[in-house]
């Protein structure tokens, strides 16, 4: 959902998900409404989550979609690089007037 | 080519209460699901929410709204064949008015949480459906508030009959009868047990659409028609029947009306007969019935009076909907 939404933005082309051991509050926002907890406040989970996912990336865990995009470890943070929406074309269409 | 291109939706079923659903519908789910549903739905919104009609998924109409904002530029249009909201009521109606008329300020997106079709810059089409006209979520019929609210958006509409057409450079023009067939009484259905999905096709309505047809094919020299309306035009099990649906295909056929656009049923199906074709949409929103979701672009053909429907699924891994197959 977030990737969804926030692919629409006309200068984000990446957002980071987490960084310094903390996902970004709109990300956590999101993550609450399809799970029963707020990642700040669950230390625990989110110091092994970000260990299970830091470790899953380096050796080679790849997360991606043609969809909504990919998610990549860079330095200390976790990235979410976005698809642009495809906006379908057709060149021979032409839009007819009401009436 | 001057091709006519439209995205059909229907039964949206928006609500206060997302992914509400009605017991009747539990016993489809595995056993571990049912449990899960009844049990968090009991805690979350009340017990009596179980008998209450099913509503929407937000992932599912989210990517209708992004189904449609992507392929706004190859659109003419876009039809919803009624349900748009699961109850009549005004907290139900409200954010079904909200996805059809409010800006959006990302792509469909008003914000993170609601969408809006009206950022797709092309006109909307729509009809009620029997959930729109529930009093109450005991599916009461005859609620007052769907015309209050949305009545603005539905052109040249004569008591529960209206048409609007569309025109190309070319001159060609497609025109569209839409005819409310939602029960005026409980009375009406028949079997009273049954009112809660039944609906009748009512001969001043019938008889309103079939000279609203005559009218438009008078008054246009190259005209291809279609009807839209909400009930499904043939035999579907007892709860969910149009009644005396015969009397609609066989107006329509003598009419030489190219197509019928329908929902109800939250099936996709197509009837063809002789050259009339009935496309009954999926839904595009209901929780119900799981992974069965459907969006559909129309494609007519006004030069060799044709139609040709391609469908899409809603695939829940990519919160997309992906095309699936063509009738």
């Amino acid at each position: 959902m977030y990737a969804h939404q926030r692919k629409y933005e006309d200068q984000l082309s990446s957002v980071p998900l987490a960084a310094s051991n903390r996902f970004d509050l709109n990300f956590q926002l999101v993550l609450s409404e399809f799970l029963p907890l707020v990642p700040d406040r669950s230390d625990e989970f989110l110091s092994l989550l970000q260990h299970e996912l830091t470790t899953a990336f380096k050796a080679g865990w790849n997360l991606e979609s043609e969809e909504w995009g990919k998610v990549k470890f860079e330095g200390d943070g976790i990235i979410l690089y976005m698809q642009k929406p495809k906006t379908f074309e057709d060149p021979g269409f032409e839009l007819s007037t009401e009436g | 080519m001057a091709v006519f291109r439209f995205i059909h939706l229907s039964d949206l079923h928006f609500c206060l209460h997302p992914l509400r659903r009605n017991l009747r519908m539990l016993h489809r789910r595995r056993l571990w699901e049912q449990i899960d549903s009844f049990q968090n739905q009991a805690r979350d919104l009340g017990l009596s929410t179980l008998v209450s009609p099913s509503s929407y998924d937000p992932a599912i109409t989210a990517a209708a709204a992004r189904f449609c904002y992507d392929r706004r530029r190859i659109i003419d249009a876009i039809i919803v064949s009624g349900d748009l909201a699961t109850t009549g009521k005004p907290i139900d109606l409200n954010p079904a008015r909200s996805y059809i008329e409010d800006a959006a300020l990302s792509g469909p997106y008003i914000n993170s949480f609601s969408q809006s079709l009206a950022a797709t810059g092309r006109r909307i089409y729509f009809l009620p459906g029997n959930h729109d006209m529930y009093r109450d979520d005991s599916g009461w019929p005859g609620s007052p508030h769907f015309h209050l609210m949305l009545e603005k958006h539905l052109p040249n509409l004569t008591g529960s009959v209206g048409w609007w057409t569309r025109t190309k450079a070319g001159g060609q023009v497609l025109g569209c009868v839409y005819g409310d067939f939602c029960l005026r009484s409980v009375t009406d259905a028949g079997n009273v047990a049954f009112y809660h999905g039944r609906g009748r096709a009512y001969p001043d309505t019938l008889k309103k659409m079939v000279a609203d047809t005559i009218a438009l094919k008078s008054s246009h020299d190259r005209i291809t028609l279609i009807w839209l309306i909400h009930f499904a035009p043939f035999q579907c099990p007892t709860s969910l029947q149009l009644m005396d649906w015969q009397n609609v295909t066989k107006e329509a056929e003598r009419l030489g009306v190219l197509c019928t656009l329908c929902g109800h049923t939250h099936e996709q199906s197509k009837i063809a007969r002789d050259k009339h074709v009935v496309y009954c949409s999926g839904s595009a929103g209901s929780v119900e019935p799981v992974g069965e979701s459907r969006v559909h672009v129309i494609e007519i053909d006004p030069d060799r009076s044709t139609a040709q429907r391609q469908n899409f699924e809603y695939k829940a891994m990519d919160q997309s909907f992906q095309s699936v197959s063509s009738d």
